[in-house]
């Protein structure tokens, strides 16, 4: 089942800036969708849209069939995790974990109930009386990913979630953030700058490049076979070695010296697959 | 930073200037009016007699004085509560405003450039009974205005003129506060369902209170001591006692009613109250309450 559509969306600021041209993007129930790329490359300003914290200029956005580009970011059924965390300073752990389900009503023994599963699965059940001041780093992380968890979203959003961790609780949360997803089935739409995270963590990968949507696909794709040049240089490290060449009847042609034959046909002006064996 | 000297000379000549100035301005004055607590003089100056602590009971049993310090409190917790509140609510609005911030901000800082008098005269002007802009139209509103007559409106007019003063200064430190809030908090509570409203009175607003704390405090110490001027030129504490603060009291007694050392007297127990508030502000403004 689809869950996430986005057609043909877009983003022109009012100062007339284009962002984001045009991104197509279906995921389907339970996929963890990473958007990658450079900074600057528009992947928050798309993530921040699908939340309704930054307006659509163009396209649609739907989440289960329906349409979302005018609701507020309450209505849509979506849970978000930031890059400093944004959790309330003046709150307990227990508070801000129960913040959003207070403001939709939810009776205060359910509410209870509900923050301390959680807290439990993510073992904060220690924590629940303490401010986020008084929290490491890595327990933050896990009172923001609480809170998104305990109002069971449609849609997971996570903001670079990592990048202020230490290396060592990087790794340790990467894992327990997919083993989370994979254990809730909740769609989860993730940005991040580090082509290791967005690698391992992804079912599906997006390349963004000046807000175009370079290639689309699985890791391995990505890794194997590469759509376009800029791909190839930010997948991989150490990254993958460009060399100017020129194709012609005979093959391709690095210097006067050196020609490759090609393996089969070749597409355009560029050429990605050589016969391996022709190196030695 | 520690910075050292090669000899004891210069540093004391360096600040030779703020203590001559505090010396003269402050130590000196002070001493005196202790002095001069103690002592009865007549209207002239030319003889006092020791009378000990005769003008401190006299104060302590003058339902006068006492009533001096209920207008002030009244006076002190009107201009901070309706100039803090007023000054949230223009911050909270010109925080919002996307074009030509600037020159609201401007505008709203300028009042507290006004010299205290001059603020004084032009709300006095406003609301002369007989010819003041705000005073007809009020009259023509079906308000008897008069506030040399009503010691009411006299209480109002001082608080009006005092809190359009200390606005800016509040709407400065308010509108700092308010940028000092993080975005993607809002954010946050947008997405986890909060209203506007209930975000600014959830999130916002407790994420104020050490802004509002400082407010509290620097206003009260404003309406207490320096709005002098204001209600000089306004309603020279009057009608009756009915704007007579406490500040004012010790001039009306000492200039006016020549009674020096009563004046003296109050002038001390004045003192024992800053130290008081300065103690409370350094204590608790020190160490602000931080999140991190």
């Amino acid at each position: 089942m689809t869950d996430v559509i986005l057609e043909k969306v877009g983003k022109t600021y009012p100062n007339g800036y284009h962002a984001i041209p045009s991104v197509d993007l279906t995921i389907e129930e339970g996929e963890f969708i990473v958007l990658v790329g450079p900074s600057g490359c528009g992947k928050s300003t798309l993530l921040r849209m699908v939340a309704g914290l930054e307006s659509i200029s163009t396209g649609e956005l739907r989440i289960r069939s329906e349409r979302m580009n005018e609701k507020e970011p309450a209505e849509r059924d979506i849970a978000m995790v930031f890059q400093n965390y944004a959790l309330y300073p003046h709150m307990s752990v227990y508070d801000n974990m129960a913040y959003g389900l207070k403001n939709r009503g939810m009776p205060k023994d359910q509410i209870a109930e509900k923050v301390s599963d959680v807290a439990a699965m993510l073992g904060l059940t220690e924590l629940l009386q303490r401010k986020p001041r008084q929290l490491s780093g890595g327990q933050r992380q896990r009172v923001a990913m609480g809170r998104a968890m305990v109002r069971d979203p449609k849609v997971f959003l996570f903001d670079e979630p990592l990048s202020n961790l230490d290396a060592k609780l990087r790794v340790q949360m990467r894992v327990e953030i997919r083993q989370l997803q994979r254990k809730l089935g909740t769609t989860t739409l993730y940005v991040t700058h580090d082509q290791v995270e967005a690698m391992t963590l992804a079912d599906r990968l997006v390349v963004l490049n000046k807000g175009k949507a370079e290639q689309i696909g699985t890791p391995m794709d990505l890794y194997n076979k590469p759509a376009t040049p800029f791909v190839a240089a930010f997948i991989g490290s150490p990254s993958m070695n460009l060399i100017d060449a020129n194709l012609t009847e005979q093959g391709i042609k690095l210097s006067e010296a050196l020609t490759l034959p090609l393996s089969h046909q070749h597409r355009g002006g560029i050429v990605w697959e050589f016969v391996q064996s022709t190196w030695k | 930073m520690t910075v050292t000297f090669p000899q004891k000379s210069l540093p004391w000549l360096l600040l030779l200037p703020q203590l001559l100035i505090t010396a003269i301005f402050f130590l000196w004055p002070a001493e005196q009016a202790l002095e001069q607590a103690f002592y009865q003089e007549d209207a002239f100056g030319l003889s006092r007699e020791f009378v000990g602590l005769e003008n401190f009971l006299d104060l302590f049993t003058d339902p006068l004085y006492y009533q001096s310090i209920l207008t002030t409190l009244v006076f002190s917790f009107s201009v901070a509560i309706v100039g803090m509140s007023l000054a949230l609510l223009l911050a909270v609005m010109a925080d919002r405003v996307i074009r030509g911030k600037l020159a609201y901000q401007t505008l709203l800082i300028w009042p507290y450039a006004v010299a205290p008098a001059l603020a004084g005269v032009l709300w006095w002007i406003l609301f002369d009974p007989s010819m003041g802009p705000i005073a007809l139209w009020l009259k023509s509103a079906g308000v008897d205005w008069n506030h040399y007559l009503d010691g009411n409106q006299a209480m109002i007019l001082v608080v009006i003129a005092s809190t359009w003063k200390q606005i800016s200064y509040n709407f400065l430190f308010f509108l700092a506060g308010l940028q000092a809030v993080p975005r993607s908090l809002i954010e946050a509570a947008a997405i986890d369902g909060a209203s506007p409203f209930k975000r600014f009175w959830t999130i916002v607003f407790p994420l104020l209170s050490p802004t509002t704390f400082f407010l509290l405090v620097v206003n009260l110490v404003y309406a207490f001591f320096e709005t002098f001027g204001v209600i000089d030129a306004t309603t020279k504490g009057g009608p009756g006692q009915s704007t007579t603060t406490l500040v004012y009291k010790v001039f009306d007694d000492g200039f006016v009613g020549l009674d020096l050392g009563g004046s003296a007297a109050q002038s001390v127990v004045l003192m024992a109250i800053v130290g008081l508030m300065t103690v409370i502000q350094f204590r608790f403004i020190e160490r602000k309450v931080q999140y991190s």
